[in-house]
């Protein structure tokens, strides 16, 4: 295998499971319909991703403020559709994180049927990636399995990698200017950073241009074995 | 001698440092070769009008025409646009070598419809990591610097150009994360360039 093929996949690996090791997963469940602490699905998720890591929040608006107070921490929210009067719906919550960030995955949960949501609410929710819609059963396996699956995701996205190294970046280096398009535009890690959570250009194109250098040195290598 | 204008705009507010480093990039290469007659534009005669004046002492003598200015798909601007379909058919007989962003996607036909040989260029924005400007401009210039150091064709130039970059990719491979990024963005400058016309001509040529 071609040197800089190796290592760059190596570098890749390594940055994965750095990225994968460097902080884990919190599971954020908001929902108001669980007994706290020991509720099967809490408990399956603790087992699963630990006991601090499963973070519970019966109130929707708590659950939203610790989201948000926390984007540096790569996060799954499990997200009941209904809360009590005064509270904010499942789907303001979706639609406050989806805000801020498109990085976090959300597991929508409801009791209802799913042909009970309203044909607007799930069009948003599609448009702007529900990781997955599940009802609550008795039966948790399958949301553990969602959230086994969201959790893969997460480590494997070049986005999210791309996020995480730059909360590593000192105050000081992500507010200066770092990157300059020659039409005169000027990009700080920090407006990067908003970039990526936001999936908008600049952040996408950074996002492309580390798949694009995989590929290409991919291919280089492909020519070379044709050879 | 070969006629060799440069045009860079030292004055501009974003990217005045970054131009004069360039264009001192190219001439420093230049000082050394005696085949080269090269006169450097500053940004105060970027405009239109100077380019005119300047030409018009070639009479249709074969050219080259380095660009180190912002650019986009249909001018190359200073502080006012320079060069357009206004006055493309000032650049008969040219071989112009841009370093600016997307001026390969409408203005190089334009240019080449017009009588320019040949166009070396990007097609799209290119982008700039503040701390890693000099490895950025030293690569944007390789072209040029190999085609009047060398015995070799416009298309040779441009393949080195690309193998060039292709090389400096490679070398930031075995660095930090953040080489890695500077890696890609160098990439994909690379991926945007662009070259059209007559690749067959050598310096010979314009001498």
């Amino acid at each position: 295998m071609n040197l800089n093929l190796w290592e760059l996949l190596l570098k890749l690996n390594y940055l994965l499971i750095s990225y994968k090791m460097s902080a884990p997963i919190k599971i954020v469940v908001i929902h108001d319909g669980l007994i706290p602490k020991v509720d099967p699905l809490l408990v399956e998720l603790q087992e699963k991703f630990g006991l601090n890591e499963v973070i519970h929040y019966e109130n929707s608006n708590d659950g939203l403020e610790y989201v948000l107070g926390n984007l540096n921490q790569k996060m799954i929210v499990i997200l009941d559709m209904n809360f009590s009067k005064g509270e904010l719906s499942g789907l303001q919550v979706f639609e406050n994180i989806r805000d801020k960030t498109a990085l976090v995955y959300i597991i929508l949960i409801t009791a209802d049927e799913v042909i009970k949501i309203k044909n607007e609410d799930l069009i948003f929710l599609i448009n702007h990636d529900a990781f997955a819609l599940e009802s609550v059963t008795a039966d948790y396996s399958k949301i553990i399995s969602l959230v086994e699956n969201a959790s893969h995701k997460l480590d494997a996205r070049v986005d999210a990698v791309l996020e995480d190294w730059i909360t590593k970046q000192s105050d000081e280096k992500r507010a200066k200017p770092y990157l300059k398009t020659r039409e005169g535009k000027t990009y700080t890690l920090e407006n990067i950073l908003e970039s990526i959570r936001q999936q908008t250009e600049i952040g996408k194109q950074m996002e492309r241009n580390i798949l694009k250098l995989s590929v290409d040195l991919l291919s280089r290598q492909k020519t070379k074995l044709d050879d | 001698m070969i006629n060799t204008f440069i045009a860079f705009d030292e004055n501009d507010d974003d990217f005045g440092e970054y131009f004069f480093e360039s264009h001192n990039d190219i001439i420093s290469d230049f000082q050394k070769n005696k085949l080269i007659n090269y006169v450097s534009i500053c940004g105060l005669n970027c405009t239109e009008k100077g380019i005119i004046d300047i030409l018009n002492s070639i009479n249709e003598n074969p050219f080259v025409f380095i660009a180190i200015s912002h650019g986009n798909e249909d001018e190359f601007c200073s502080h006012e646009v320079y060069i357009s379909a206004t006055n493309a058919n000032q650049f008969r007989n040219s071989f112009i070598y841009s370093t600016s962003c997307s001026t390969g996607k409408n203005l190089a036909k334009i240019l080449i419809d017009n009588g320019s040989l040949a166009f070396i260029g990007y097609n799209n924005e290119i982008f700039v990591p503040l701390d890693y400007s000099k490895l950025f401009y030293t690569c944007e210039n390789y072209g040029i610097k190999s085609f009047f150091n060398n015995d070799e064709t416009i298309e040779t130039s441009y393949n080195k150009l690309i193998e060039h970059y292709t090389a400096q990719i490679d070398i930031l491979l075995s660095g930090s994360m953040e080489d890695l990024i500077i890696a890609s963005t160098l990439l994909d400058n690379r991926d945007k360039l662009t070259f059209l016309g007559n690749g067959s001509l050598t310096r010979k040529f314009f001498n």
